[in-house]
Formats: C-alpha cells, structure tokens, sequence
C-alpha cells in the first residue's frame, strides 16, 4: 500500500488527541513526525500532552515542539474548551520521552526526505508552518499539501467571524494561505455539521481497556463542551481534517480564493472564502461544505474500535 | 392600517422595482422618498427615482442626500446598472418638484409629524440613515423599524467579505445597526435566493402596460449583467426589503446580534452576524435567509399590474 507521508502539527488538545487516535492505526498514513504549537494551551503542555498520547497508544513517533507564542498577536489559549492541562479531566502518566527541540528543522528535513509527497496536516494555529516557510522558502515545491482545521466560511467560534485555530495566528494564517501551496481548509462548515452524541459516545465501544477508557473519556468531555449554543454534541473538528485525507467521499467542497483578516475590528482572523467570485485572484483552497454524515460516523467507528483489539 | 414609510434608495434597476412595487402596495403610506449616491452619483441617482415616480404617474415628496458617504469617496457601480443607474427602458425626463432640503431635514420633518411610528425603508448605502440617526437621536423614538437590502451573513458580492451597499458606507452601516432600532436585514443570503427568470420577466412583460414593460426592461439588462456573471436568475435585491414588509410569510428569518466591520483588509463592510452568541448581546436584527421565490415573483407581477 502506498502510504502518504505526513507530518500532523498539532496542539493537543481534545479534538487533536482523538485525531491523532485515528491517525496511529490508518495505515494509509506514513507519520513522519507529530509536531507542537501552542493554542489550545501553552507549548509546554502541549508537547507533555502529545507525548503522553503517543506512547499510551504504544507508537514510536518523533514529536517535535515547536512555536511558544504566536508571530504577532498576544497569546490566546482555549482553556475554556481543553482545561488547564489541555486534556480537560483526563490526566495521563507523565511521558518517559522528551521532545525533539526543533519542530521547523524537523518539518523541515522530512520534506527533503519525502521527494515532494509529504502533506502536512495542521489542526492548531499555523504558526510552525509560517515559520518554517520564512525560513525555508524552498518549502514550497517540496510540500504536497496543507490539510488544516481552522477557519469557517459561515461562522466563526471564538467570536462570530474567526474559528479559534486562525484567531491564535492570524498572520501566520496570512503567510501560510499566502504561501502558494494548496490547502485543503476543513474549517467549522464541516467540523460542526456532525458530530458524536453522548449515546453515540458510550455505545463506540463493548470491550476497554487503557486507550479505550482513555478516548471516551475525552470524547465525553467533549460532550457539549463548546456552550450551549451548539448542539450537545462531540465535534472531532481536527480529526475530521485528518479523515480527509482517509476517505475521498467524506467531504465534499470547492476551490475558492481566502484571504485571512488581520486587520479587522470584527473579524479579526477571519477566513475571507470569495464564495460570490468577486475577483480574480488565484484559488489557492479547496474549502469543504459538506460531511457524508454516514461515512463520518462508519469511519469513527471502524477506526476507534481498531484499539479493542489491543 | 397603512405603515407610513421613509424609502431611502439610490435607483438603480432593483432600487427602482422595489420604489414601484412599495407605491403599489396597499400596505403603504410613503412619506417621502429621500435619495443617496450609490448604484450611480447621486445626480443621476436623484434622476432616476423621479423619472421612475412620473413615468409610473406617482407623486412623493422627494429631496436628495448625501452626494458621499459618510467618510470615504464615493463608489458606483456602472457594470451593473449603466452608465445612467437605470440603462434598459426609456424613460422620460420628470417634471416632479425636488424638495428644496436636505434628505436628512426631509426625514426629520416627517418623523416630527408623525403621530405613529414610522418605517423606514433603505435600499441603498445606509449614508443618510446613518446621519439622521447620528444628528437627531431624539427621533429614534419615532421609528418603528429599519428594513434594509444589505450586508450578508455569509460572502460578499463586491468584495468576497461584503456586499455594495454596506461596503460603500460601512460606517454609516455601523451607526444603523448600533442605533438600537430593529433592523430587517434583507442581505445576499436571501436575495440570491430572489432570483428572477427570464420565464418571470416574460411573465412581467405580458402584462402588457405601459409600466410592465418598463419593468421587463428593467428586468431584461438587469439580468443581462448577472448572466455574464454566471447567475442562472437576476437577484432582485432591494425588492425583498419591500417583499418582507408585505407579506412576512414568504420569508424565513432569524434573530441575531448584526454588527459591521469598518476596518478590515478584506473585511470592510461585513455584516458580522453573531449566529452563536458570542458576544452575548441581544439580536438587533431579523436576518432574512430564505424567500418562497414562486410567491415574491407572483407578488412582482400582482404589484406591476396595477399601474397602467
């Protein structure tokens, strides 16, 4: 089977964590690397977090940390979706491994490494990827593309117009849409169309143990976790990025022109999606609108009930 | 009972349907039509609302407003609407008087002599809305409601963040939706949805009166424009903010807080709709999303009917 390199940029985080649950046992994917960024809390739990994660799933995985404050703007963090920890009330023995010092230079050489095929697959704020385009602009013909979660053409969720992933980064949103590699923007269009309810939750599996009890915990807390203004479901917003990449009928959308706000009052980090066509400027995303529903909820299964068997 | 109205418009093929289906509604008592730059300069602008109302053989009190927004230059948008805001039919020139004052102190005079509450009507920039309510607060209390075409949830038709007419005066845009008063918000959500055939404009067109033509004609280089833009339909935007005033029914709508954008790179002159409460305010405006079409265009074609 041909497996497609990717490096997940991530910042656990809830949703991230059960990306990167799916993500461990599709063996569609090569995982490079996980790397860290800072926003749904600081980098320093985030990285405890993903190392956690990947060695209570028995991977072998290089994470590498990476940005601890965003490129401009005054840090945001999520902590009242993820909790103080990043994990909300799931807590994890504290990882035997440390981090690889240097998420750019890792992103970095496994792009030289993968002649042009590696994909890049962001569900946290986009600054290690800006970074390491101003740093190596040579980046640019060596990525394949640049899956993201962030963004929302007809909502945002940290404030009406901006999705938080964005929000945290604006510029570096700006610099990575800006930087001429396609992007596949799965933003809040699709993440909040479905998602996981609470039966749903406690029905995905018969059989636990250690990473099972582990996943349903933080899907459970992720159960309304967003407000009420939202129905009371689990949205796996950065796993749905990476189910991208498993199921070519799961999302369907189209390629537009977006822009990323970094100066508005109102709007500040919002994703500019040209839906009208009012100009000509290149489409540089392909944005999803719609979840096959049914496909989203076989995929969760199939894969999650995957650690059953451990 | 008759809602008294104040239509503000900058005519414009749209702004020119919805003036002629408002002056055939039963539904309304016009005050007066007060007139903004916008779709054209607001000399012709001014031009064409009063060669619509003669041609049509109505009378209003009408006087001009602000030939700029508020704090920017003025844009127009002659590829859609001409070189004249009103290319397509011809139409005479009008002997009907001009107000000799200011649209803002025509708005004023009429709120003051209400004795009910009053609708206001805007189809255009908001510009002289948003004077009269920045320059004489204490009126606010004589104003029942603001129906607007205008702004978007979702998109933009001039920049990929906003529509025309906001875009033109978003800070005029800002002091409307600030104002406190109740806002209709006709936007691109629903006004894309208001789309009109060529079937419809045979449909207008086979009325077979002096005024039904005029409006096909309208109609056929209004349609014109959206064709080469790849619309299957023209959107007869300002027609909505009227449509919604008569039968609310045909509509679907919901309650959000609507703030606007002054500053944005791209986003100037968005129409941010607070779709989850984020900002914890109370709605200020109905934002119409959906239109039953068959029905807004059997109303066009009922409305069109009654003029000779």
């Amino acid at each position: 089977m041909h497996r497609i390199p990717v490096i997940i940029d991530c910042d656990p985080g809830l949703d991230d964590a059960i990306a990167l649950f799916m993500a461990f046992v599709s063996p569609e994917l090569d995982i490079k690397a996980i790397t860290t960024v800072a926003g749904n809390q600081t980098i320093d739990k985030v990285t405890r977090n993903a190392l956690q994660l990947v060695e209570l799933a028995g991977q072998d995985i290089l994470v590498a940390k990476g940005a601890r404050i965003p490129l401009f703007r005054e840090q945001v963090i999520a902590a009242y979706v993820h909790g103080e920890n990043g994990l909300k009330s799931t807590v994890l023995p504290e990882p035997t491994k440390t981090a690889h010092p240097d998420a750019i230079k890792v992103i970095y050489d496994e792009a030289v490494k993968s002649n042009g095929e590696l994909v890049l697959v962001a569900v946290g704020p986009l600054t290690n990827l800006a970074q390491a385009f101003m740093v190596h602009p040579d980046l640019k013909d060596m990525i394949k593309k640049i899956v993201i979660m962030g963004g929302g053409h007809t909502f945002g969720n940290i404030t009406p117009a901006a999705e938080f992933n964005i929000f945290a980064d604006p510029e570096a949103a700006k610099v990575v849409f800006e930087f001429g590699i396609e992007i596949v923007m799965v933003g809040l269009d699709v993440t909040m169309a479905d998602g996981l309810t609470r039966t749903q939750v406690t029905e995905l599996f018969t059989h636990h143990n250690d990473v099972t009890r582990v996943i349903e915990h933080i899907l459970l807390d992720m159960v309304n976790g967003e407000g009420s203004a939202y129905k009371p479901w689990a949205y796996i917003h950065d796993a749905m990025a990476l189910m991208y990449l498993l199921y070519d009928d799961l999302l369907t959308g189209d390629y537009y022109h977006v822009d990323v706000e970094t100066k508005g009052l109102l709007t500040y980090g919002k994703t500019v999606v040209d839906y009208y066509h009012t100009h000509k400027k290149n489409k540089n995303a392909w944005v999803a609108f719609n979840v096959n529903s049914e496909r989203f909820h076989q995929a969760l299964k199939e894969r999650l009930r995957v650690y059953e068997k451990r | 009972m008759k809602l008294p109205i104040l239509f503000d418009c900058d005519p414009g093929h749209d702004d020119a349907i919805a003036l002629l289906m408002a002056f055939a509604s039963d539904r309304f008592d016009i005050k007066a039509v007060t007139v903004t730059g916008g779709n054209q300069t607001l000399a012709k602008t001014l031009n064409n609302a009063r060669r619509v109302l003669s041609f049509a053989n109505k009378t209003a009190r009408i006087a001009p407003g602000c030939d700029k927004p508020l704090m920017r230059e003025l844009e127009v948008a002659p590829q859609v609407h001409g070189d004249t805001g009103l290319d397509g039919p011809y139409l005479p020139e009008s002997d009907l008087p001009v107000e000799d004052k200011h649209a803002v102190e025509l708005m004023k005079e009429v709120l003051e002599n209400s004795t009910e509450l009053v609708t206001m009507i805007a189809t255009g920039p908001l510009t002289n809305v948003g004077l009269l309510l920045t320059m004489y607060p204490e009126l606010k209390v004589k104003i029942k409601q603001i129906a607007i075409m205008g702004g978007a949830m979702i998109g933009g038709n001039w920049t990929s963040g906003a529509e025309f007419n906001i875009l033109v005066d978003p800070e005029a845009a800002h002091i409307v939706f600030n104002s406190g008063l109740p806002i209709i918000m006709a936007g691109l959500d629903v006004t894309h949805k208001a789309l009109i055939y060529n079937e419809d404009i045979e449909r207008v067109r086979a009325v077979g009166k002096k005024v039904s033509t005029m409006v096909a004609e309208l109609l056929d280089f209004f349609a014109k424009f959206h064709h080469s833009m790849g619309y299957k339909g023209a959107p007869l935007h300002d027609a909505c903010a009227v449509a919604y005033l008569i039968d609310p029914t045909m509509f679907t709508s919901k309650e959000y807080f609507v703030d606007v954008e002054t500053q944005g790179e791209f986003t100037t002159g968005a129409t941010v709709v607070d779709q989850h409460n984020r900002y914890g305010k109370k709605p200020n405006t109905t934002v119409l999303l959906d239109i039953k079409r068959e029905k807004f265009v059997d109303l066009l074609v009922e409305l069109v009917n009654h003029y000779a």
